[in-house]
């Protein structure tokens, strides 16, 4: 346990000869501990969100938002790999698989470092119920500035595990941008199937709404646009 | 043709990075030798935190840290005088390390992600000087501060004056850490600048938690939630 810790900040660093090992190792050990990783650290930041709401909204997001990253990638697993063996990368399931998590673990992680920040924040931030829109509007513009963030600097990883496998710059890229695409797609639907995240005031705190699967991400955007073009028409 | 007599040109010492001319242990772990140190030669601190074994230094630069924090907090008390005597010193050392303690692990996964090597208990010594340097320069700004503190009686111009002080100290201190930290992983560390935004926008917002801090004593207000600047344009009207 102890030797899989101090890989974390090896992966951070993204020390290319010591991942390049770990991508090709056999044992199922760093995937679980990368696993591990993920749910305790997303599940952290999770709690966080959840809080704002109220007391077991926090537990519910802690575990909404590590399961909401596992559904994502082991529903993309085959898909991802079957797309870059199309593309020429050349690489195994178990070698997909463990490039996305390390990515995730990644995310994990600054989400984890920045969850007493954004718990501050939130302990100086007007309740949901107060009625104040700039503590409602700050704290979800913050949250979202943390998730882009963790998200772009885990792709940055993601690439670097990519062109570490392909040794190619081009293919890694197109692989990158592929998984991305598929991981955006389902990522999304999940998150509306696994709703509420924060929830509205008004609303009660539920761990799943009680109809997760009707209508979907897509549909619920198209129909807020067009209630808007049509608003704004004449 | 005579051939003109040209002196050959004089070798010119080019100084090297004095971080790295400095670097190197230090002579001796005493109070005031380590308080010498953190101002005039901060690298051999550097050494000292990285690659020295013993527990002096740490602990007498959070003495001095807490010390000059205590210091700082009386005189910004001395403003209103009677409870705030007590109260701003214990406001400015708990608000201070609290803020430390959030920043922390942002701190080391930034440094991380950056490529840096250095372990968590490493990265919080570096933080401690950093912090200590500003806390000494504070020291410098008391008896300036005092005065204004004796000569005004507008809590907006304390507040900004401190402010000021406050900005001096850190930008110095939190500039060591980064120098430190660049020259220990031999790199351009351009992210600690954004961990340097977060952790001053987090040491302004504990400012509008711990309130109020120049004003007159008041029971904390942790209930009444605000942001700082919604706190500063309220002080302002």
């Amino acid at each position: 346990m102890k030797k899989l810790l101090t890989r974390l900040p090896v992966l951070c660093r993204g020390d290319s000869s010591a991942i390049s090992g770990w991508l090709d190792e056999q044992s199922w050990r760093w995937i679980a501990f990368c696993g591990l990783t993920i749910a305790l650290g997303s599940g952290l930041y999770g709690a966080t969100i959840g809080l704002w709401r109220a007391e077991l909204m926090a537990l519910y997001v802690a575990i909404k938002f590590p399961l909401l990253i596992f559904l994502t990638t082991f529903c993309n697993a085959l898909l991802n790999w079957m797309l870059a063996l199309m593309i020429g990368a050349g690489i195994t399931f178990r070698q997909t698989l463990l490039a996305q998590l390390m990515g995730f673990t990644v995310a994990s992680l600054i989400l984890a470092a920045v969850a007493p920040i954004t718990l501050f924040i939130l302990f100086n931030t007007p309740s949901l119920e107060s009625g104040d829109t700039f503590g409602h509007s700050f704290f979800m513009l913050i949250n979202v500035g943390i998730l882009g963030v963790a998200g772009l600097v885990a792709n940055g990883r993601l690439y670097r595990f990519l062109l570490l496998q392909t040794g190619n710059r081009a293919l890694a890229r197109k692989v990158l941008v592929a998984w991305l695409a598929g991981n955006l797609l389902v990522g999304a639907q999940l998150s509306w199937n696994l709703r509420p995240f924060i929830g509205a005031p008004h609303l009660e705190v539920q761990f799943l709404r009680p109809n997760p699967f009707e209508g979907n991400f897509y549909e619920t955007v198209f129909r807020a646009a067009k209630r808007i073009v049509e608003e704004a028409a004449p | 043709m005579e051939e003109e007599n040209i002196e050959p040109p004089k070798q010119v010492r080019i100084p090297k990075d004095p971080f790295t001319e400095q670097f190197q242990p230090l002579e001796n772990d005493r109070l005031f030798s380590v308080v010498d140190a953190t101002l005039k030669r901060p690298a051999q601190m550097a050494h000292e935190l990285i690659h020295g074994t013993g527990w002096k230094a740490p602990l007498f630069l959070t003495l001095v840290l807490l010390f000059c924090l205590t210091v700082l907090g009386i005189i910004m008390g001395s403003f209103s005088g009677g409870a705030q005597f007590w109260a701003v010193p214990l406001k400015i050392v708990t608000g201070t390390v609290i803020s430390a303690l959030i920043c922390m692990p942002s701190l080391y996964i930034l440094l991380c992600l950056s490529g840096g090597g250095q372990s968590f208990p490493q990265v919080g010594r570096m933080l401690l000087l950093g912090l200590t340097l500003a806390g000494i320069l504070f020291i410098g700004f008391v008896p300036v501060a005092w005065i204004f503190s004796q000569a005004t009686e507008s809590a907006v111009f304390m507040g900004v004056l401190y402010l000021l002080v406050w900005g001096i100290g850190l930008f110095f201190g939190l500039r060591l850490m980064k120098t430190a930290l660049e020259f220990l992983n031999k790199r351009s560390l351009g992210t600690l600048n954004l961990w340097m935004f977060i952790f001053a926008m987090v040491l302004l917002q504990m400012s509008t938690t711990l309130r109020p801090i120049i004003g007159k004593s008041e029971p904390l207000k942790f209930n009444e939630k605000m942001f700082f600047m919604a706190h500063w344009s309220e002080a302002l009207r």
